[in-house]
């Protein structure tokens, strides 16, 4: 059952997420969360937050422009004597426009059954109304997301004992890159709550439900314990989705007999659910020239990743590193490496050898198809004339310039003129300003210990790694705190 | 001045280039570079040995005359002598044709072909002669020279005839004596004759016509004929022109390659010189490039290089091309290999080149740099409004500012920039202004302009530039991050926004350890404009003492057991055996940060670890390894120096690190937060014979008073003297008893009585009859209808102005602004039943603790970490157990705003509390005033 799961979710992501390279496993629609195991959800239709635990199904079929997917959720609160079983068949259209993507959610199918303390509650296609919108913009390096939704739904009580009304309104956000993932998810519900005949009984609650959905890559030194060992250690890349889910409610206090009493009921909660972690052990790099070096530790992560050649006795952490290696980082950093062409391709590669993408950068160039992978994400463009340049040094203005295109926030920057507040402000090229500030701000890059940025000087080896691994981490912590805590917590 | 300055720019803008695309170090030698190479010829330095002219030194035609000879098309009459103002011969004519069409190697085969052979090595025919025949042919066949010109030239009047019979019988007699046989004598006389024949007919001056025509059809011009002949009549001569040769004539002319010898007369019959015919095909030399395989290219020297490559030494000149391309051209020092070169009327090799230097320069089939002529840069700039941009076929049309329109074919490689950055021909827009910069009549650059308001210059949306950090310091008008590893701070002005859980909150409630979002509306200003602060899902819930059993470096956690908790001022036992906590960083050791895998050198030992919990899982925020025996102290803070990073608690000197855990209000802070006279609960572990904090617990008792923001909450025990439109006026509690104000934590006397404001929000409560009063009753009750209370026994009282002269307990807020400080009551807690005796001995006193539960049916709250204040000692001591009081009689202000009784639900668990309570008879105490920060 979970493999056949994991099957259809992987199946269903390849499907829809085709914008989006690393897309997350965002179960459902309705602010739950789950990990490989179970699904976690929390109603409020009886006035109190009932915690529901089970599992969650979804299937997707897609056809051009169109994707159809089915949820069937089952969960229970054996606790508080709680059951739900509901599903959903949700329609997305999309339609994708200079490198966005538009979608607009509508449901062809619904029918869900709450059963708690032996009341019923039940609501079907004709009774629930939901539509939601998205868009995703792609950036070289990161693609972003956001979106709304509104729905209504009327369950009946037990049949013909009035009904509840539950309205929300949700908004989502998020983004998707190689070293995380993460999607927000903020609904917020009003409750109408209409019991007549014997007993009758109304009361109105709201209640806030944020689920984020994360999904981050890390890595780790593992170091050997034998001495006498050909490597001292090496790094471990795990990569690890945790979802959390915080609510809070205002709704109204029963007393023993059922009916309303003094005073309301609020509170919160939050808690999470991660997945066991993926581990992938990387290469280990014998490099004789980087101990001791002050930026050690990044330059060997980057040789594990393979972004800086590993194989060689030596590196020179302090020579410049020329256009064709940094590409060559960046693509590995971003994760937009391509693959290895295979054999059974040799006949059409031959045919293309002599279609050079850039002049200068010959097919057998050990860096040419990073080249060809920065290319072609946006990330490096070539210095126009149809070349690269790729044996020439990289200065800190053109290295800022590529790390704040492929985040996609260039255009984040001040209007007209401004100072980025480093003293060689006025020599800085108009071409690199925008990004040198926006860098500074996300503490990417720093000017030297005196205020001074040195936009042309040629940015060494060390440099260059210390400054990919200031993008890790951003891509990593900075970006989810921005997503998740920055919503959520404040 | 304003084409100086263009000039200047453009040489800014050609700096800006080279900084962005040459690299510090170049090959520009084939096979090191991606640009193309081009050397010099082979025989470059003896080219120029012949073109040593000293006869051309102020001749007009120097510049076409180094360009004849730079391109081969003209030699001079000797290599020292070119001769610029002799006539121009048919054959020199036709030679300089033919070698601008490129055909001179057929010509100089012809020439060898019809050689007839030597007789006995004398040389009577010359290579010239016999290359000669062969231009001639060559001329023929290409149609430059038609059959009749030659039949025409060949017709040499009679007594020419005549004087050409007698030279040659004056050679030959001179050969008669030498015993030739008769048919070398026949040869002989041939060759003579023939020799003769070519001085005498095709070393004839030739006349301007005749050129004219030769150059058109080496041009390949259509002859011109019927109404389009415009130019030749403006010549009074035309007539003169042979008629077959008046329609290429007017191509010519048309074409502007040639005009008359003065605007009236084109003088048909009169000569050419040699400097004129250099002139000449200067003007058309581009146009037969391609015929000799020649490829001209425009560019600036931008670098010159030596290098020296497998023992040769070699100059590389570095260009950028007018279509900025880069090529590199060079000369081998060691080989010769060279290229002329002509500049402002010098004319040499590659040496004249500088820096900067725009050449004209000429590429021949082998790729090989034949010439090049430095050029006066020409930069001309137009200036106006956009009036189409047609990106297809990228042309632009402007309209300058004096209203002429411009039509402009943009060549693919022109430069676009708005506003001084890079942009695109598709970024221009309709009527913006822009300067354009033509080099050579090409357009290199567009520089377009957008308004820009100086009121913008880095203008971002407010509140768009944010700094995330943990509050270290905050003060009324300042606060000071720590973001990363730095500090930073930041102003706060009056209009600095707070908000907290979405909400717009006090600056008080910023406490010093909140994690905190400072937005801004400037990009240079300090001026906070919101501080957001982030809710409790971070703050510590619970500080662990525990011995640690592993840790997981690549989960980044770590098990601990034998684990105890902080509470209740004591180490209460955890209900779990072992304890899995995420850590990551903030790991420290006698008072230094260690890894986490340094940690796992320290299993077995105890730590002490602040636990936050975030989204239900418990996090590490600090962990401190405890080294050396346990010391615990509840106590104060004296004689503190941050210098000596030392304080002495109960006379015993204690220091504390950057490793030391300080908690303060449910957040980690920073040591600086500690003062004298603080209540603190202090673990301490004694180490090499001194005592190292490793936990401190600051009580948090600033709820009245220690506010940042100046505020400050004042709570009075007196007598009602009077109640007046908006005011209050509070008096002595009974005879010889001043009524009291509560002050650091106990009840001083006051003398005065004293006037307050009363307001409409003012929260009234009677907690006798446990009633709470409208404000606007409790105001006016001498001007209004009391028989509108509907309850009885409150009706009864106002009427009777009950409340005059009894008791209350009032909270006042007092605000300082400008120097004036306003002191409004927030709640009154009418207490009319108490019998005056009571308050000789005081049973009132503070407390502070945190809120453990509500119980909002009981009108109940449970303490925890309650701390009552000793006036003898003047500190808090620790109640070691839970208190649950009632809260029937209390007047409740949470964040400076009392709640009625209908909003007791909004008190949270875990938020602090002061409350000024007595004694009641029964077990339980009863709240008068609770004071909550949640």
């Amino acid at each position: 059952m979970q493999k056949k799961l994991i099957i259809i979710l992987s199946l269903f992501l390849i499907l829809t997420f085709s914008l989006t390279g690393f897309a997350l496993e965002i179960p459902g629609y309705e602010g739950g969360i789950k990990n490989e195991m179970i699904y976690k959800e929390v109603i409020f239709i009886t006035g109190e937050p009932i915690l529901l635990t089970g599992t969650i199904d979804i299937r997707s079929t897609s056809r051009a422009n169109s994707v159809t997917e089915r949820y069937t959720y089952k969960l229970e609160n054996t606790e508080k004597d709680a059951k739900l079983t509901r599903n959903v068949t949700v329609v997305k259209d999309i339609v994708v426009n200079k490198g966005q993507q538009q979608e607009s959610l509508s449901i062809s199918g619904f029918s869900e059954t709450i059963e708690v303390a032996g009341v019923k509650y039940v609501t079907d296609i004709k009774n629930t109304q939901w539509s939601k919108a998205n868009i995703h913009e792609k950036k070289p390096g990161v693609a972003y997301f956001a979106g709304n939704w509104d729905g209504r739904k009327n369950y009946t009580i037990n049949k013909t004992d009035g009904n509840v009304i539950v309205e929300t309104k949700g908004t989502m956000v998020g983004y998707d890159q190689f070293w995380g993932s993460t999607e927000t998810q903020t609904l917020q519900h009003y409750i109408q709550y209409d019991r007549r005949g014997q007993n009758p009984l109304k009361w109105q609650g709201t209640a806030t439900v944020e689920a984020v959905h994360n999904r981050t890559k890390d890595y780790a030194y593992e170091a050997n314990a034998p001495s006498q060992i050909s490597f001292r250690g090496g790094y471990l890349l795990t990569e690890q989705q945790e979802n959390v889910l915080k609510y809070s409610y205002d709704l109204p206090r029963f007393g023993d007999n059922g009916g309303l009493k003094a005073q309301r009921n609020v509170g919160g909660n939050s808690f999470s659910l991660d997945t066991n972690p993926i581990n992938r052990r990387l290469n280990i790099p014998n490099m004789r020239d980087i101990s001791g070096h002050w930026a050690e530790k990044e330059i060997l992560l980057l040789a594990s990743l393979d972004a800086v050649y590993p194989n060689s006795t030596y590196f020179g952490p302090s020579l410049p590193m020329s256009r064709g290696e940094f590409a060559r980082a960046v693509a590995v950093v971003m994760g937009v490496a391509m693959p290895e062409e295979t054999p059974t391709r040799q006949r059409t590669i031959q045919s293309q050898q002599e279609v050079r993408l850039f002049v200068d950068v010959s097919n057998q160039d050990p860096n040419q198809k990073y080249i060809k992978a920065v290319h072609d994400n946006g990330i490096m463009m070539g210095v126009g004339q149809g070349k690269f340049l790729p044996n020439q040094s990289l200065t800190k203005a053109e290295a800022t310039t590529i790390i704040v295109r492929l985040l996609g926030f260039e255009n984040l920057a001040p209007v007209q003129r401004y100072n980025t507040g480093f003293k060689d402000d006025a020599s800085m090229p108009q071409w690199a300003k925008n990004s040198i500030y926006i860098a500074k701000e996300l503490s990417l890059v720093k000017g030297t210990n005196d205020g001074f940025f040195q936009p042309q000087k040629p940015m060494t080896k060390a440099e260059v790694v210390t400054l990919l691994t200031n993008l890790i981490h951003y891509l990593q912590k900075e970006l989810r705190y921005d997503y998740r805590e920055r919503i959520i917590n404040y | 001045m304003k084409v100086k300055l263009t000039q200047k720019y453009s040489l800014i803008l050609v700096v800006l280039l080279l900084l962005q695309f040459i690299p510090s170090a170049t090959y520009g030698i084939e096979g090191y570079t991606s640009h193309p190479v081009y050397e010099g010829i082979d025989n470059g330095r003896d080219q120029l040995k012949n073109f040593h002219f000293n006869d051309i030194n102020n001749h007009w035609g120097k510049v076409p005359i180094y360009e004849m000879a730079g391109l081969s098309l003209m030699r001079g009459v000797n290599p020292n002598k070119f001769s610029p103002n002799s006539s121009l011969t048919y054959l020199e004519a036709l030679t300089v044709l033919v070698r601008a069409i490129g055909k001179e190697t057929e010509a100089q085969r012809f020439g060898e072909m019809q050689a007839p052979p030597n007789v006995r090595n004398m040389l009577l025919l010359t290579a010239v002669h016999n290359w000669g025949k062969g231009y001639v042919q060559v001329a023929v066949d290409q149609g430059i020279l038609t059959p009749q010109e030659v039949d025409e030239i060949l017709n040499l009047t009679p007594k020419q005839k005549e004087n050409l019979e007698n030279q040659v019988q004056k050679l030959l007699n001179e050969f008669q004596n030498n015993n030739f046989t008769a048919e070398e004598l026949t040869a002989i006389e041939a060759q003579v004759k023939e020799q003769l024949e070519n001085t005498a007919v095709w070393n004839r001056p030739v006349p301007r016509q005749q050129v004219a025509a030769w150059v058109a059809r080496a041009l390949k011009l259509q002859p011109i004929y019927g109404d389009k002949i415009v130019k030749m009549y403006n010549f009074s001569d035309w007539k003169q022109i042979d008629t077959t040769k008046i329609p290429l004539i007017e191509a010519i002319l048309q074409r502007g390659v040639m005009s008359g010898i003065t605007p009236k007369s084109f003088a048909p019959k009169g000569n050419l010189t040699r400097a004129q015919m250099a002139q000449l095909m200067f003007n058309i030399n581009d146009e037969l490039l391609s015929a000799r395989g020649l490829t001209k290219k425009i560019g600036r020297v931008v670098e010159i290089e030596e290098v020296k490559q497998q023992s040769n030494n070699k100059r590389v000149f570095s260009i950028i091309n007018d279509d900025n391309s880069q090529n590199y051209l060079t000369a081998d020092l060691t080989k010769g290999t060279d290229f002329l070169v002509q500049k402002n009327g010098g004319f040499s090799l590659s040496t004249l080149l500088n820096v900067g230097d725009a050449i004209h320069y000429f590429i021949n089939s082998s790729g090989r740099v034949i010439y090049a002529r430095v050029v006066p840069s020409t930069t001309t700039t137009i200036e106006g409004f956009i009036e189409l941009v047609d990106i297809d076929n990228n042309r632009l049309a402007i309209t300058d500012f004096k209203d002429k329109k411009h039509l402009l074919q943009l060549p693919s490689h022109t430069q676009v920039k708005v506003n001084d950055k890079q942009a695109a021909l598709k970024d221009l827009i309709y009527g913006q202004e822009v300067k354009l910069t033509l080099r050579e009549g090409n357009v290199t650059l567009i520089e377009a302009f957008l308004e820009e308001n100086p009121y913008l210059h880095g203008y971002i949306p407010p509140g768009s530039k944010v700094k995330i950090g943990n509050v270290l310091l905050i003060s009324a008008n300042e606060v000071e991050l720590k973001v990363g590893n730095e500090r930073e701070k930041y102003r706060i002005l009056s209009n600095t926004l707070v908000t907290r859980n979405g909400k717009r909150a006090n600056l008080f409630e910023v406490k010093a350890g909140d994690r905190v979002i400072l937005s801004f509306d400037d990009i240079y200003s300090a001026d906070v404009a919101e501080i957001r602060v982030e809710d409790d899902e971070r703050h510590i819930t619970a500080v662990y003492r525990g011995k640690l059993e592993s840790v997981s470096e690549r989960n980044k956690e770590m098990i601990i057991y034998s684990v105890s908790t902080f509470k209740e001022a004591g180490w209460g036992t955890h209900p779990q055996q072992k304890l899995k906590l995420k850590v990551e960083d903030n790991i420290y050791f006698e008072g230094k940060n260690i890894t986490l895998k340094e940690l796992a050198d320290h299993r077995g030992k105890e730590l002490y670890v602040a636990v936050e919990s975030s989204f239900g899982t418990e996090r590490a925020a600090k962990v401190v390894v405890k080294e050396g025996s346990t010391l615990l102290y509840e106590s104060k803070v004296t004689n503190l120096q941050f210098g000596n990073s030392r304080m002495v608690v109960e006379n015993n000197a204690v220091f504390f690190n950057p490793g030391t855990i300080v908690v303060k209000n449910n957040r980690l802070v920073d040591v600086l937060n500690l003062s004298n006279n603080q209540s603190i609960y202090l673990a301490t572990d004694i180490n090499g014979g001194s005592r190292n904090a490793s936990f401190i617990s600051i009580e948090y008792d600033g709820l009245l008073d220690d506010r940042i923001d100046g505020t400050r909450l004042v709570v009075y025990r007196g007598r009602i003297e009077a109640i007046s439109d908006y005011s209050l006026t509070l008096g002595r509690l009974a005879y010889q008893m001043d009524y009291l104000k509560l002050q650091n934590h106990k009840w001083t006397e006051l003398l005065r009585p004293t006037k307050f404001t009363l307001t409409e929000d003012t929260y009234v409560y009677d907690s006798e009859i446990q009633k709470e009063i409208e404000a606007s009753y409790f105001l006016g009750s001498r001007f209004i209808n009391p028989d509108m209370i509907e309850d009885l026994e409150l009706r009864y009282r106002i009427k009777n102005k009950h409340y005059v002269g009894k008791s209350a307990f009032i909270i006042v807020k007092e605000t300082t602004h400008l120097g004036q400080t306003t002191s409004e009551i927030l709640g009154i807690n009418l207490t009319p039943d108490h019998f005056y005796y009571h308050h000789l001995v005081n049973t009132d006193h503070s407390a502070i603790a945190e809120i453990q539960k509500v119980d909002l049916d009981k009108t109940e709250m449970t303490l925890t970490n309650l701390r009552h204040w000793n006036a003898l000692s003047n500190r808090w001591e620790a109640v070691r157990t839970q208190e649950t009081i009632s809260m029937e009689k209390a007047v409740i202000i949470v964040n400076d705003k009392p709640i009625s009784r209908e909003e007791f639900y909004q008190l949270k668990e875990r938020a602090k509390v002061y409350i000024v309570k007595t004694k009641n008879v029964s077990t339980q105490d009863d709240a008068y005033i609770v004071i909550v920060e949640q």
